[in-house]
This record gives structure tokens, C-alpha cells and sequence, in this order.
């Protein structure tokens, strides 16, 4: 199988889709840095194995790689052809939100899509760690050789020797720890053996503490025992029912310790039961409801008593100090008799006031009797007639009408007083006659209801008294037969308490008897089962290691057996290194892990007198020199070169245009450069049909630009 | 890798055969899955269950 053809769209450098010729016996690709060599090459490798080519060490360059363009709107899509036995394959890899995943369409069969795909790259091409040691020299993989510790060297040459899954399965297994499978279950052990020491003793302190509380020897105490004390304490509430005519069905014992606690709480609910169903009880309580009530009634009657013998003292003390209706009456009459005469004179002294003030304006008006004469009203001498007048005007009517006046006011307050009197002894005989009726109608009430006879002279408060008197007497009389039974009661609950201890050090008890016995209960004998299958998975994991290194050591040893020759071919024809005269690839173990190494004639390790193009040049030689060796069995005939001539003088380009050049009689070789030099010489020394694609520059619209001429 | 080898070699090991290859069949399907990282997230899947198991009988017997 060949590739042919390879059609790339929004895949790292490419936007838009670009269609690449692989078809020639040589293809070059030549151009500078991020011009999208690289890309083209990834775009095979990520066509065919998707993800698992990305961030996979050394390829550090695909660690945080995402394949979709980002500068692109279009979906991720490759798409390659190869040229098989029976036709043409076609390939098609798409990240897109719609659809993902690999497609590969096989001459006169049906589409094979995701895992079926995958599958049928990986039985037909293989792993993508063979696909690196046999088909694809990443630029990275000649970096690493040179500047990788010997771990990573180590891992790096199994897998340009194509061991790279045994490595990565080793890996896997050795970090999973499965040497320490059983730890968690021996854990699981010790904490059991740790809990059931602890929890003994503290069950033995608790069966003790119980022994000492209820008096009992711990160590003798059985279950005949408890239920000996249950049948009793279920016989006294039974006794104690009886006892104050009380029917009740005797709890049942029980046969199990776990069925205990449920018969205790019965046997309460029992007892507590006779307290809220004994006839005392419920005498007692009706008998305080008496003493409540008739408490109430004599509240009532005493109040309502209360109020009309306030009401009768108040007239009293009324008329005491302002007499009766009659003396009210009568003092009201003769205060408005004093106010009809007082009205009269006064009206009377108006006249004449009215009269002498009509004479004396006469006199000023017609200035009369300003000399001496007889007074035009009384007939009196006088000096000055007006003046006269004037004086008598006042002395017989302004004065006494003012006098009149103030002593009709005083009369006037007086019947105001005399009025609210009156009101308040009417008011005061409505409350006598009001509290009256109440109180009557209070007496009746209760006299009915407690069907009281009151004699003549008998107070009804006096009544009620000793009706509650007596109903409390009763009560008391009830209290002593009432206290027996609640003292009963009391001691069948603390009874009950003392069986629920009783329980609880049986079940100490049992407790402790199955932590003595754990290890022979099936759950115990489980666990111990689970260690030793864990001990024994961490055998098979133990043994499927040893199984996988003996192969891959098997492998490895034929591998070198079968390349070295070819490795050294190569290796001393690129290189014609006079330090190094013979190379030869050796695993070795060290320190428990085994590490390859490269060693001269006389098993001398080479690699620290190799110069930087050395190192290069071993790593190619390691590469094509395998897929020389092995190419009868790889299924895809192509071989591909990324920047190969890296730290390479002219005289080992040279050598390696040669070396490629014997590559491409046997294998389609795809390569990519930006070494003019080397591309000169590739152009020089390659004899078999080739076409050289340059990549002239990167547009952003369109991604590489190609210009591809057959040589 | 060549996987019949190794479990050819398992077998002829003679000890534990079919649960060391079932074991091997499982430890190669997760390699393909998702390389070393997966292998061992199987594995300690495989191993968890002794754990797992043993964690609930001491429960069981603890609180009995």
C-alpha cells in the first residue's frame, strides 16, 4: 500500500482545501519554516490515527496541538487515498460539530466508520508507535536522541526499534501499583481486628456498669433470667389493672433479645394506660372540675353581692349628707320661690329705673331743674333738682337691681346643686334597684344548679362554701388510693427501665461472644478470601509482566539481530566517523530496568563521543535501517522524512540524499526540507521519478501556497 | 507488539492460564483504548474490587 493522494481542509496551516499529488516515487516538499511542510506531513499521520498522534512523548510539538484551524470557518477535514492490492482506499478524518471521526471506504465494500475504522487502521497499517518506528521519522524523535535522559532514551529507541506498545503497556502497569492490590483488603483486616478489641472492652465495661446498677451478677445473668423479670413485671400491671377493675391483655414475652425493646415499651404503654383509665382518676378529675367551677359560681354570687350592698351603702351615705328625695324636694321648691321674687323686684326696680332715667334725660333735654325745689318724684327738697335725681337714681335702683342680681346667681347655683343631687339619687336608687335584680337572678341560677334550699336568714355564699368543702373532702379521701396507684404505676416504669438495662447487657453480652467468634463468620472469611485473590491478581499482573518482557526482550533481541547490520551500513556510510568504527545496539539491564545502548567493537558506549549530526545520523539509521530490515511485513510501503538533514554537515547531506536515494528503489519515500543545500543534492542524487512541491508562502485565506514540478 | 506470543508464554507458564490471558486480553484492549493511562486505570479498576468488596463486609460485620 502506497499513498497517493492526500486533500486537506481547515487542519492546522490549510483554510481552504488544497489536493497534494503524493503519487511520484519521491515527493519533495521544500519551503521555508510555517509554511505548512509540517502540516502537510501531520495531516497523514492525524488522517489515520486521529487524537492518539497528539501529545504522545516525544512528540512534544503535538501537546497542546488542536487539530480544527483556528483561523479558519471551515470544519477540520483530511482526506487520503491509497494505492492497495485491490484497488484504491480512500480515508476521510472530519472534527466537525456535526460529525467526527474516521471513515474509510475499502474497494467493494461497505463504508467502515469510527471504531471499525480505527480498528481496521490498526490490524492493516498498525499502531501509530509503529507507524512512527517504521514509516513516519518525526523531526522530534532526532531531537530527543540527542538531548533525552535514559529513560526517555530509552523509551524513544523502543520506539524507533517499533517496541514503543511494550513500553507504553509496561508504563501502564507499573504505575497502577498492582503490587499493593491487597493492601486495602489487609487494611480492611487490621481495622476489624483494631474495632472488635475496642468495642469488647467497651462492652465489658458496659455490662459492668449495668451489673453494678441493677444489683445483678453480669456473668450469670441469662436470658431465663430477663425473661423471669419480664413475666413478672407483666403479672404486677396485670395484678395492678385488676386491682381497680381494669381489663387488660397481657403482653405476650417475647422469644428473641431484639424483640425486647418493642415488649418493654408495650408493657409501659400499659401501665401508663391505667393512670388514664382508673376510675379514681376520673373521679378525681371530675371532683376538681366541681371545685373549679363552684370556685367561679362563689366568685360570681360574692361579686354580684358585693355590688348591691355597695349600691345600698352609697344611698345612704347620700341621703345622710344631703337628705332625702322629700328634703331635696322641698329645698329645690323654696330656692325657686327665692328666684320668682328676686326676678320680680328686680323687674320691679327696672321700671323705676326706667322712670327716673325718662325724667332726668326730660330735665338734661330741656335743661330743667338745676335749681333748688321739690323733687319731681319724691317731693323732697332739694338744692339741685337734677342732680338730686341723678343721686336717687342710683341709690334706689342701680345698686339694689346689682345686688339683686348677684343674690339671684347664688340662688341659681344653688338649684343647680339641689338638681345634680336629685339626678344622683335617682341614679343611685336605679343601681340599688339594678344590682338588686342581678344578684336575685345570680342566687336563682346557682340555687337551681346546685339544688340549694335556702332558709330564711341563709346565705347562699355561705352555701356554696361548704358545698366545695365537702367536694373537696371527697377529693382528698380519693387522694390516698389515687397516690397507691400512681406509686404502682411509677415503680412498672422504673421496672421497665431496668429490663431495657437488662437487654442491653444481654445484647453486650451477645456482642461480645461474636467479636470473640468474628473470624469464623462467613463475612470475615469473605475479606480473607478477597486478600488473598488480591494477592493473587498482584501475581498474574507479576507474571503478565514477566510474560511481556521476555517477549519484547525476544522482539528486541531479533529486531537488532535482524537491523543491525543494516543500521551499521547506514550509519557508517552517512557518517565515515574514524572514532567509530563498528556500532552495536545492546539492551541492558540496570537497577531493574533494562535500557538500551550503543556500543563500539569494543563495548564502549558511543553515544557520549557523538557529535550532534552523529546523533542524527544514528537516529535516521536506526529509522530507515529498520523499516529496511522489516520490509517485506509493513503493510504501508511509504516512508516519510521531516527536515532529516537537521545539524547535518554537507558530507552527510550528501550521504543521505545517497541513502535516500537506495530507500526510494524499494519504498515510496516522501520528504520535506528547507535545506537548499540538501535539496540540491536530493535533486542530484535521486534517480527515481520525483516531483518537488514548493511551498512558496502562507496566505491567510488560502494556507500554503504550492507550486508542484516533476523534476 | 506480538501478542500471541506473550500470551503463548503465559500459557506455557502452565500457572493460572485463563486468568492471566483474560487478564493480558483486557490489559491489551486498554492499551489500544487509551494507551498506558488507561492500562493502568484498568488495573487499578480490577484491583479496586478486592477493596471495594472487603469494605463492605468489615461494614456488615462492624455494625451487626
Amino acid at each position: 500500500m502506497k499513498i497517493n493522494k492526500l486533500k486537506i481542509q481547515g487542519f492546522r496551516g490549510f483554510t481552504q482545501e488544497q489536493e497534494i499529488d503524493l503519487s511520484s516515487r519521491v515527493t519533495i516538499l521544500f519551503g521555508e519554516n510555517s509554511h505548512g511542510k509540517s502540516s502537510t506531513l501531520n495531516a497523514i499521520e492525524w488522517c489515520l490515527f486521529g487524537d492518539a498522534c497528539k501529545g504522545t512523548k516525544p512528540i512534544r510539538e503535538r501537546k497542546d496541538w488542536l487539530a480544527q484551524n483556528q483561523n479558519g470557518d471551515h470544519d477540520c477535514k483530511v482526506e487520503m487515498v491509497c494505492e492497495g492490492e485491490e484497488g484504491d482506499i480512500g480515508f476521510k478524518r472530519v472534527l466537525a460539530a456535526s460529525n467526527k471521526g474516521l471513515e474509510i471506504q475499502i474497494p467493494n465494500e461497505e463504508l467502515l466508520k469510527g471504531d471499525d475504522a480505527n480498528e481496521w487502521v490498526a490490524t492493516n497499517i498498525g499502531s501509530f508507535t509503529e507507524f512512527m518506528a517504521t514509516v513516519y521519522q518525526h523531526q522530534e524523535n532526532i531531537r530527543y536522541l540527542t538531548i533525552a535522559g535514559p529513560t526517555e532514551k530509552s523509551e524513544l529507541i523502543n520506539r524507533l526499534l517499533g517496541l514503543g506498545d511494550y513500553s507504553e503497556l509496561l508504563a501502564g502497569i507499573s504505575s497502577s501499583n498492582a503490587n499493593k492490590a491487597s493492601k486495602p483488603v489487609t487494611d480492611c483486616i487490621n481495622e476489624i481486628e483494631r474495632s472488635i478489641t475496642f468495642k469488647s472492652e467497651d462492652s465489658q465495661e458496659r455490662i459492668q456498669d449495668i451489673g453494678d446498677d441493677l444489683g445483678v451478677n453480669p456473668n450469670i445473668f441469662s436470658m431465663d433470667d430477663l425473661v423471669t423479670n419480664a413475666n413478672n413485671l407483666s403479672d404486677q400491671i396485670h395484678k395492678i389493672a385488676k386491682g381497680i377493675g381494669l381489663e387488660i391483655d397481657q403482653q405476650e414475652i417475647p422469644e428473641g433479645i431484639n424483640e425486647f425493646p418493642n415488649f418493654v415499651q408495650a408493657l409501659k404503654r400499659d401501665a401508663q394506660s391505667l393512670l388514664d383509665k382508673s376510675p379514681d382518676e376520673n373521679m378525681n378529675h371530675e371532683l376538681s372540675q366541681k371545685i373549679s367551677q363552684l370556685d367561679t359560681d362563689i366568685a360570681i354570687i360574692t361579686t354580684s353581692k358585693k355590688r348591691s350592698d355597695e349600691a345600698t351603702k352609697g344611698l345612704n351615705d347620700f341621703i345622710k349628707s344631703q337628705g332625702n328625695k322629700t328634703n331635696l324636694d322641698q329645698r329645690y321648691s323654696k330656692l325657686k320661690s327665692e328666684e320668682e321674687t328676686l326676678n320680680n323686684k328686680i323687674s320691679s326696680m327696672n321700671k323705676i329705673h326706667e322712670a327716673l332715667s325718662r325724667i332726668y334725660e326730660y330735665l338734661e333735654s330741656n335743661d330743667l331743674g338745676t335749681g333748688d325745689g321739690e323733687c319731681i318724684a319724691c317731693g323732697n327738697k332739694t338744692v339741685d333738682q337734677r342732680d338730686y335725681l341723678k343721686s336717687k337714681l342710683d341709690e334706689l335702683t342701680t345698686e339694689p337691681i346689682k345686688e339683686a342680681n348677684t343674690q339671684i346667681q347664688t340662688v341659681k347655683a344653688e338649684i343647680q346643686t339641689i338638681s345634680g343631687h336629685l339626678t344622683n339619687l335617682t341614679s343611685l336608687e336605679a343601681e340599688i334597684t339594678s344590682s338588686l335584680e342581678q344578684h336575685t337572678e345570680n342566687v336563682e341560677v346557682i340555687v337551681q344548679k346546685y339544688e340549694l334550699t335556702i332558709r330564711d336568714g341563709e346565705d347562699v355564699i355561705k352555701l356554696l362554701n361548704q358545698e366545695k368543702t365537702d367536694v373537696v373532702n371527697k377529693r382528698e379521701n380519693l387522694h390516698a388510693s389515687i397516690q397507691k396507684m400512681r406509686d404502682d404505676v411509677t415503680t412498672c416504669e422504673t421496672d421497665c427501665e431496668r429490663l431495657n438495662k437488662m437487654v442491653d447487657l444481654l445484647k453486650n453480652k451477645d456482642r461480645i461472644n461474636h467479636y470473640s467468634t468474628i473470624k469464623e463468620v462467613d463475612d470475615y472469611k469473605a475479606i480473607e478470601r478477597f486478600e488473598n485473590e488480591a494477592e493473587q491478581f498482584s501475581e498474574d499482573v507479576e507474571a503478565v509482566v514477566d510474560a511481556i518482557k521476555s517477549i519484547r526482550d525476544e522482539e528486541s533481541g531479533s529486531v537488532i539481530e535482524n537491523s543491525k547490520d543494516i543500521v551499521k551500513r547506514i550509519f557508517n556510510k552517512i557518517s565515515e566517523n574514524p572514532g567509530i568504527t563498528n556500532i552495536d545496539m545492546v539492551l541492558e539491564t540496570s537497577r531493574g530496568r533494562e535500557n538500551f545502548g550503543f556500543k563500539d567493537g569494543n563495548g564502549k558506549e558511543i553515544l557520549p563521543i557523538m557529535g550532534q549530526g552523529d546523533m542524527n545520523t544514528l537516529a535516521l539509521s536506526i529509522f530507515t535501517g529498520l523499516g529496511e530490515a522489516n520490509i517485506d511485513s509493513l503493510p504501508l510501503k511509504s516512508i516519510i522524512f521531516d527536515d532529516p538533514s537537521q545539524s547535518m554537515g554537507k558530507h552527510h547531506k550528501d550521504k543521505l540524499a545517497e541513502v535516500i536515494n537506495d530507500i526510494a528503489e524499494k519504498r515510496q519515500v516522501i520528504v520535506s526540507t528547507m535545506d537548499n543545500e540538501f535539496m540540491e543534492l536530493l535533486k542530484n542524487k535521486i534517480s527515481m521519478e520525483q516531483l518537488t512541491i514548493d511551498i512558496e508562502g502562507w496566505e491567510p485565506d488560502c494556507g500554503p501556497i504550492l507550486n508542484a514540478h516533476a523534476a | 507488539m506480538n501478542k500471541e506470543n506473550i500470551k503463548q508464554k503465559i500459557t506455557d507458564n502452565g500457572e493460572r492460564v485463563e486468568e492471566r490471558n483474560s487478564l493480558m486480553d483486557d490489559l491489551l484492549k486498554a492499551l489500544e483504548l487509551g494507551g498506558k493511562d488507561k492500562v493502568k486505570s484498568v488495573i487499578q479498576a480490577k484491583a479496586k474490587v478486592f477493596g471495594t468488596q472487603a469494605e463492605q463486609r468489615k461494614n456488615i460485620l462492624l455494625d451487626s
